[in-house]
């Protein structure tokens, strides 16, 4: 069963953050520190969902998701962005760019895990549900 | 054993016994003169022979005969005591029964013996046989007696046992030389075939006989030493006489040398008579053997042949009947040289064929024969059926197909009447052979021999092959005859028809085929072709191109196309070709065809092809003339045709002799009322219209026709109705040269007439208006020029420069313009467009797009760039318009503004914007920036010291998880006042943007109330929502919305220790009212106002247990103004307060 996740994010401690709760739900976490790498990631792991950080350097979060979502392979797999939710329009964009739903930063540790299942395709997230 | 040859029954058994009883004693009694005492022995016993002889051909009945007269001859022998030395009688009887019996068995054993091992042949038939009869039958057998015999004479006392060895040795060779003798003799006789008894032979025998009687005189009775004579003599009757021959000369030579012998006379001399008499028989054994042997072999040799003679013989027959048959034309004559072949070369007496009639008496009607005389058969009336009559051979074999032979008609002569006559010619044995086909028989093949038992199984098959093969023969022939007869007929009719066909009177038939590559080919073609085309018809069949070369080349196509068609439809063929025949004559050929479908699916054309050319020389002729018919006819009518045109014919004093039809119905007269009237009153009036005088005019014309060959006045109709006619006036002479008549022909042209006195009217019309227009012209020209100075005022005084053009000139320009652009008054004008652009780029640039725009008859507006007359550039407003959008370039007339000034304030302004919109921008993007920075270290801390106290992270001792708290409580509001920081500066910048989009408000409702109910739990408060139903959707920005919800929940819980926080929402004229009341501490009046500011807290006691950022309500505010809505608070210190927000359902455009 399938219970990978993409984190694609170039902070390192959100990074740490974000693994340190997703694994400690039972989730394999890769993680990739820029858009290129995390679509290599991407096709190479087929990950379950993929946790896009908007701000990014080189390829920006909605340029990665749009490529994401060209793959056809990776369609199932959920885009969550997880951001730190600044302009309006933003919200849009991202949405509009492919992803499924987004978490704002700061995230909140107790809950993040949760809202994370809930993107995820319903059978993965009731294994895993809290 | 059914010897053929021995016939049993012919005698009586008891005769027979009793003969060979007889023959026996006296031959026994004979011999008993030469015996040896003591006792009966003898070297000479012919009787052995004969007992040997008889039962061989008897059977063992003979037996009994052997034994009486063995019996007989001793017994009286020894009873007659004169010679015998024994005395009693009974020994006597006894001695002689056994000496019988020991005959007997002797004759019996060789009997058997022989006729064991010649199974079915004649004991003398062949050499093998000859060797047995001699071997086994005379030494073998012949020795069963001696040895009974002689020792019943010792038994009997009558010879000592010292003479048996002689004594059996006499008694030995005299049966065997007895049998040697006599045995074959009788045989010979008895089996001897029926002798082709010519004379020649008689003589040949009587010469043998003599010869032989002779030498046996000189020999045995003379002592003459030639015994070798005798061997010719042997050999002669062996070779020439056979069996019979050789063994009567035998018995001839043995009976005369023995009684020589017995006289003492012969060669063979010894000691005593007996020693000479042994010496004898054993040159007689010898001889005769010899001679039996031979004779045996020539049997054998002469059988041979004559099988093999017979065999040919009928082979030969079989081969010329077969020839026959092959050759036979006619049925009759076939069976009677069958007949005859079959008895000349087949060798048999007669031979006769019969069908089998089916008429009522069945009979069988001889229809060839040889051998008989004519109507000997017919006489005859062989019957068939089952019945008395038909109960012979030739009835048997008709009802059951099967042959039969009959081998000696003597025994039965009267069994069949055929054979009874037969008989009579010589016939002895007959063989009746069906003639069946297809399990029917036609008839029968008689055929009898002059011998007996002359039809052998291999002879009978043969002639069965060849009764089959007649028969085949005869069926062919009938076959074939019913052929030929068909092939006659057919024939004939063959002939008939071409006969038919080639004599036809110019034409010939033919039948011709389409081949699958196109070409045509002639399957048959009667002689007349030869006369219509020149060819023959073998070279055309062979070679339809001939034919088909002499059609001229023109009409090729068509007949292609018309064969296509008949071959494609299957319809008849029909054309008339026109063919050059090889002596050069063209003629016309009329083919007729009609297509079938052959049986092999080709198409075949039956045809006849005539000669029409006679015919259509005459229907040319005929042609020509109709065409010369239907070309006067057509001159005539053409002539009728010109009377589209009046003729009319009047003699010189004015009267009418003809007017044509077109003219009487032109004028309205008939030919009776005009004829014989004077022209004028009829056909013209007194007067023309204009008042010419016609009746003058008239007498003029009839005066001198040739003046007024064209002449052109006016008629009238009938009616008075006036009408213009141009005539032609022409004179008709008499043979004299006098005026006989006049020939007048007219056409109408009184519409002509009448066009002209239109135009000549409109001419006057028009002539009057010139004048009128005239003066108007001269009346517009002052009032234009006054125009014109009014204009000119205009557009010197004008505060724009004012330019007209015309084909992209100045043609006048006002003075402000001048001052524009930098040039002298008057400079302008005249000059071309281009001296206002800048480069000559823009110039063609400009013309093109100008001129069109022009064209669309719009005001051109447009901002362009134009140089003074010293170079440098400035920036007007031009107005252009064309006076004629047709025609632009005729004219068109222009404004300009000089901008010059307006676009610099314009691109101050617009640098300001632009400086204005960058700072924005940078204000952006600070605030995009500054939210993301300030919120990422947050997410560490919150995130981290989340972790830490969920333990995830390892287990905390309750100090560490009291300050671990602290730390997170104090990082949760440090974010809450950033975002709300964020908030605000967005706000206040005017970087606020909300989002508008449709969602339903209950939802976000309940799911603030879920988020706040663990805290009002925590706290003990309830809450209660309150939504009504026809709350649904919103168009606003969600997020902010919910934000705003929770920001008002939150405080409402805040401030409320204990009761309720109640939440409630309905729709009153398309706006939502939210409520938020709580059962808090309330507010004081003097609060309210402040509520709204940011940074502003309620200052009590209680302040500290509030968490708050203080900007929470007045960013509620701008957001809910924002929105388009409201917020109010209405409040009781110490009892609750309420906060009511409005918001629109959909916000309005201002938003």
């Amino acid at each position: 069963m399938n219970n990978r996740l993409l984190i694609i994010e170039d902070n390192e401690q959100n990074m740490y953050l974000m693994r340190f709760l997703l694994e400690k739900s039972g989730f394999t976490v890769i993680g990739a520190e820029n858009g290129k790498k995390g679509i290599e990631m991407a096709l190479q792991c087929k990950p379950l969902a993929i946790l896009l950080d908007i701000q990014l350097p080189e390829m920006n979060g909605y340029e990665v998701a749009a490529e994401l979502k060209k793959h056809r392979d990776l369609d199932e797999a959920p885009i969550i962005a997880v951001t730190s939710y600044a302009m309006v329009g933003d919200r849009e964009q991202i949405l509009a760019a492919g992803a499924t739903g987004y978490i704002e930063k700061p995230i909140n540790p107790e809950t993040f895990v949760a809202e994370i299942i809930e993107y995820l395709p319903i059978k993965q997230g009731a294994d895993h549900a809290a | 054993m059914n010897n053929p040859d021995i016939k049993p029954g012919s005698f009586s058994s008891s005769i027979a016994i009793l003969a060979v009883a007889v023959a026996y004693a006296v031959l026994a009694k004979a011999s008993f003169l030469l015996t040896i005492p003591p006792g009966n022995i003898t070297p000479i016993f012919p009787a052995a022979g004969l007992a040997l002889a008889a039962v061989v051909i008897l059977g063992p009945k003979a037996l009994m005969g052997v034994w009486i007269g063995s019996f007989l001859a001793n017994t009286l022998f020894f009873l007659d005591g004169s010679t015998s030395p024994v005395q009693s009688g009974p020994i006597n009887v006894l001695i002689g029964a056994l000496i019988g019996v020991g005959a007997a068995l002797g004759a019996a054993a060789g009997a058997f013996f022989i006729r064991r091992f010649c199974k079915d042949e004649h004991p003398l038939q062949s050499g093998k046989n000859v060797l047995l009869l001699i071997v086994v039958g005379a030494f073998g057998c012949g020795m069963i007696s001696p040895t009974f015999g002689v020792l019943s004479l010792i038994w009997g006392g009558i010879l000592p046992w010292e003479r048996f060895g002689y004594s059996w040795v006499t008694w030995w060779v005299g049966d065997a030389v007895g049998t040697l003798v006599v045995a074959p003799l009788v045989l010979a006789w008895q089996h001897r075939h029926a002798f082709r008894t010519h004379l020649w032979s008689r003589a040949e025998a009587v010469v043998l006989g003599s010869a032989t009687l002779l030498a046996c005189f000189f020999i045995f009775f003379r002592n003459i030493p030639c015994g070798y004579g005798l061997l010719p003599l042997i050999l002669w009757a062996a070779f020439r006489f056979g069996m019979c021959g050789a063994s009567t000369i035998g018995a001839i030579i043995a009976l005369l040398a023995t009684i020589g012998a017995s006289r003492g006379s012969s060669p063979f001399v010894g000691a005593t008579t007996n020693q000479s008499l042994l010496f004898l028989n054993s040159f007689l054994g010898v001889t005769i053997t010899s001679a039996l042997f031979m004779a045996g072999m020539m049997e054998e040799r002469k059988q041979a042949a004559e099988r093999m003679f017979k065999l040919n013989r009928s082979l030969r027959a079989i081969s010329e009947c077969n020839q026959a048959l092959i050759h036979a034309s006619d049925e009759m004559a076939l069976l009677n040289r069958i007949c005859r072949l079959v008895t000349e070369i087949g060798g048999y007496r007669l031979a006769w064929v019969g069908f089998a009639e089916h008429d009522e008496h069945k009979s069988v009607k001889p229809v060839a024969q040889a051998g008989f005389e004519d109507g000997c058969l017919e006489a005859l009336q062989t019957t068939w059926a089952d019945t008395g009559r038909g109960q012979g051979p030739i009835g048997a074999t008709i009802r059951t197909g099967q042959p039969r032979v009959v081998h000696d008609i003597s025994a039965n002569p009267d069994g069949a009447p055929g054979s009874a006559e037969a008989f009579k010619r010589g016939a002895v044995s007959s063989l009746v052979l069906p003639l069946k086909t297809a399990g029917r028989v036609l008839g029968v093949l008689n055929i009898y021999s002059e011998k007996s038992d002359d039809f052998d199984p291999e002879e009978t098959n043969l002639l069965i092959a060849l009764a089959d093969d007649l028969t085949y023969g005869v069926v062919a022939l009938r076959t074939r005859g019913q052929q030929g007869q068909a092939e006659t007929a057919l024939r004939e009719s063959e002939e008939r028809l071409r006969l038919l066909g080639d004599n036809l009177p110019d034409s010939y038939v033919y039948q011709c085929t389409q081949e699958a590559n196109g070409t045509s080919r002639f399957l048959c073609l009667s002689a007349g072709v030869e006369k219509l085309h020149g060819l023959k018809v073998d070279d055309v069949l062979r070679d339809a191109t001939l034919l088909r070369s002499q059609i001229a080349p023109d009409l090729l196509p068509a007949l292609q196309a018309a064969e296509a068609a008949s071959l494609s439809n299957l319809t008849d063929f029909t054309m008339e070709l026109r063919m050059q025949s090889a002596d050069g004559q063209w003629r016309w050929i009329q083919v007729c065809s009609r297509p079938r479908r052959s049986s092999a699916g080709q198409v075949v054309w039956d045809g006849v092809a005539t000669d029409i050319t006679a015919r259509k020389q005459a229907d040319e002729a005929r042609q020509a003339m109709e065409q010369r018919l239907a070309e006067s006819e057509r001159e005539y009518r053409e002539l009728v045709m010109l009377a589209n045109s009046i003729i009319l014919r009047w003699a010189p004093d004015g009267r009418i002799t003809f007017l044509n039809e077109f003219g009487q119905r032109f004028f309205g007269y008939t030919a009776e009322e005009i004829c014989g009237r004077h022209i004028v009153g009829a056909l013209v009036p007194e007067n023309e219209t204009d008042g010419r005088d016609l009746r003058s005019l008239i007498q003029k014309i009839s005066d001198d026709p040739q003046k007024f060959e064209r002449n052109i006045n006016e008629n009238m109709r009938r009616t008075g109705e006036r009408v213009w006619i141009d005539w032609t006036n022409k004179v008709v002479a008499d043979a004299e040269g006098q005026i006989k008549e006049i020939l007048s022909i007219g056409s109408d042209i009184t519409e002509r007439k009448q066009a002209e006195e239109q135009v000549r009217r409109l001419n006057q019309d028009l002539r009057r208006h010139a004048e009128t227009l005239e003066q108007r012209v001269a009346e517009r020209t002052s009032e234009l020029a006054a125009i014109n100075d009014e204009q000119r005022a205009i557009f010197e005084s004008a505060g724009t420069g004012i330019v007209l053009l015309r084909n992209r000139v100045i043609v006048r320009s006002n003075r402000k313009l001048e001052e524009i652009a930098g040039y002298e008054p008057g400079e302008l004008a005249g000059k071309s467009t281009r001296i206002w652009y800048p480069d000559e780029a823009s110039f063609q640039a400009g013309r093109e797009m100008v001129y069109a725009r022009l064209a669309t008859g719009e005001t051109l507006r447009r901002e362009q760039q134009m140089a003074r007359k010293d170079g440098t550039l400035y920036w007007v407003r031009l107005s252009l318009r064309a006076f004629d959008p047709n025609d632009p370039l005729k004219g068109a007339v222009g404004i300009v503004e000089d901008i010059t000034d307006e676009r610099e304030a314009a691109e101050n302004l617009r640098q300001a914007l632009e400086a204005a919109q960058a700072a924005d921008r940078i204000k952006s993007a600070f605030l995009a920036t500054m939210s993301h920075e300030l919120r990422t270290p947050l997410n560490s801390i919150i995130g981290f010291t989340g972790i830490l106290i969920q333990g995830l992270a390892g287990p905390l001792n309750p100090e560490q998880h009291k300050q671990m708290s602290m730390v997170q409580k104090s990082s949760r509001h440090l974010l809450a006042l950033i975002n709300d920081v964020l908030d605000i500066s967005k706000i206040e910048a005017g970087q606020l943007n909300l989002a508008r989009a449709p969602f339903e408000l209950t939802p976000s409702i309940e799911k603030m109330v879920k988020l706040i109910t663990p805290l009002a739990e925590q706290k003990g408060i309830g809450v209660e929502m309150d939504i009504a139903p026809e709350v649904g959707a919103i168009v606003s920005d969600q997020r902010r919305l919910e934000q705003v919800i929770m920001n008002l929940l939150g405080n409402a819980i805040k401030f409320t220790e204990k009761g309720r926080v109640r939440v409630a929402c309905r729709l009153e004229n398309d706006h939502y009212l939210l409520s938020f009341a709580d059962t808090g501490i309330g507010m004081k009046p003097e609060e309210i106002p402040g509520l709204f500011q940011p940074f502003h807290q309620i200052d009590s006691g209680l302040t500290r247990k509030h968490e708050g950022t203080g900007l929470g309500l007045s960013i509620c505010k701008k957001i809910i103004d924002l929105m388009g809505g409201s917020i109010d608070v209405a409040s009781q210190w110490g009892q609750g307060s309420v906060f009511t927000v409005r918001l629109p359902r959909q916000p309005g455009e201002t938003v």
